[in-house]
Parts: C-alpha cells; structure tokens; sequence
C-alpha cells in the first residue's frame, strides 16, 4: 500500500476557502481540487418539494460548501495539512464548521510521489 | 421505521367529503382538534395554510402529505384521509388527490423524526404495488393493516 493519503476537508464557511488554500500553498502543499457540494438537509429542502417546509431549518447556515481533496505524500505531511486548516480555519468540533478526515491511498495512477 | 408507532386505526378516515383543498384542510382540522381538543384550530389551520403556501404537499400519484410542527402537539401524530372524492390539491403531477397523510409533529432542535417519518411515506408512494394496495383498499381495516405491515 502507498504511504500517501487522501485529505478530505469540508468547509461550510466557504469564503475561508482562500485563506485556507493560501495556508496550503504557503506549506507547500500544492495539489488539492476543490468541489461544490450542499449539505443534505439544504439539497432536500431545495430540491425536494416536501421537504420544502423545512427549509426554516436550515436557515442560516450557508447553502453550498466547499469540499477540498489532496492527496498527499505521507502522514507527516497529512498532519501538516490538517494542522494548517485548522489554524486558519478554526476549530471543527464546533457546529456548522465542518468536516475533516483522511483516508489510505491503496493502487493508484498519476501520482507523482 | 415502521409507521404503526404513529399511525393508529382510530386516526384514519375512511370516505372523508371534502368539496376542494380549502374546504378539505378546515374539516380535517375539525377532525383532528375532535380528537385533540386542546388544539387550537385556527393555528393549526394556519399553520398548514403556511405549508402549502410554501409548496404544495401534493407529491403525485393521488397522494398529498400536509405536514405542520406544533407547538401543542407533545408527540408526532398522523391522521390519514381516504377522499370520498378526488379533489385538486394543486399536485406537482397535476392528479387530483385521493388519500392525504397528515403529520402533526411535536417541535423539536432537529426535527429529526419529522423528517424520518416524512421520509418514510414519501418512499413508501414511490412503490406502484403499494400505493394500488392502498388505494383499492375498501376499509379503515384494510388499508390500516396495509399501512402498518409495510417495512
């Protein structure tokens, strides 16, 4: 197995993205795509026309996030990775902040380390 | 989830009149504060005005799912309408409805079993064979036991 991982971050505050990318890029850590995504509970209330009573609910939290993919060289770097958001970003174990986790990296293709 | 946690024999309405929508929803709300009498039935009628002024919970296939939070009501309560005629519920398929869910739920942070039970019959009309079974049904019996043997 390669000693890479994926770093997955959602972030719900999505106009810290820049200053997390910028975190990123000043650790060198280089490589990520950024994806669009909703929460569930927005998708449901906005595009599922039952649900639309609940859209109350989730007011006030924004309605799309940002999902940051990275793959990265080794668990030191993922610790530095995570590390970096964190210190940007602020504290995940708070409510409607977000997500971080990573994952192993098993075959892969066009990974250059 | 299984529904006959909150669906009971004595809460469904077997050939319920109701000229129109508007008509239906004050009956219904009759019905329900009849059963419930600390419920105030100008709130409750406002609060599903509200809801359908949203969107109507008319989801298709003859089926509408009108659903409130109230304040009053302390669990989640479902009272089920089998029309004695199909009447137009502003429907997203445009079908007149023939069977209506009501849902009462108790407020809550996450509303999370609202949801859950929403959910559940918003599932359960998407099988064919199902929503046949409950429209040929021709009791309260019948279409009360179809209702709860659903998994």
């Amino acid at each position: 197995m390669s000693k890479a991982k994926l770093l997955v971050c959602i972030i719900e505050k999505e106009d810290r993205l820049e200053e997390v990318l910028e975190a990123l890029l000043e650790q060198g850590i280089t490589g990520a795509s950024i994806l669009d995504a909703r929460g569930m509970f927005e998708y449901m209330a906005d595009e599922i026309p039952l649900f639309a009573g609940f859209r109350a609910l989730v007011q006030g939290s924004n309605p799309t996030n940002k999902i940051i993919l990275s793959v990265v060289p080794d668990k030191d770097t993922l610790r530095l990775a995570m590390d970096t958001i964190q210190s940007v970003y602020g504290d995940f174990s708070l409510p409607n902040t977000g997500i971080m986790f990573s994952l192993d990296i098993g075959d892969s293709r066009g990974l250059s380390f | 989830m299984k529904l006959d946690l909150f669906i009971q024999k004595e809460h469904i309405r077997f050939r319920f009149d109701a000229a129109d929508k508007t008509d239906f929803f004050k009956k219904m709300v009759k019905d329900i504060v009849s059963v419930y009498p600390d419920f105030e039935e100008e709130r409750l009628l406002e609060l599903f005005y509200l809801r359908e002024e949203t969107m109507s919970t008319g989801i298709g296939n003859g089926i509408a799912i009108p659903h409130v939070m109230y304040e009053k009501c302390k669990n989640h309560e479902i009272f089920v309408y089998r029309l004695a005629k199909a009447i137009d519920f502003a429907a997203l398929d445009k079908k007149p409805v023939e069977l209506v869910f009501a849902m009462i739920g108790a407020p809550s942070p996450s509303n999370i079993v609202n949801l859950q039970i929403l959910a559940k019959l918003a599932l359960m009309m998407k099988h064919p064979d199902f929503l046949d079974t409950l429209l040929a049904a021709e009791n309260r019996d019948s279409l009360y036991e179809a209702l709860i043997r659903y998994e």
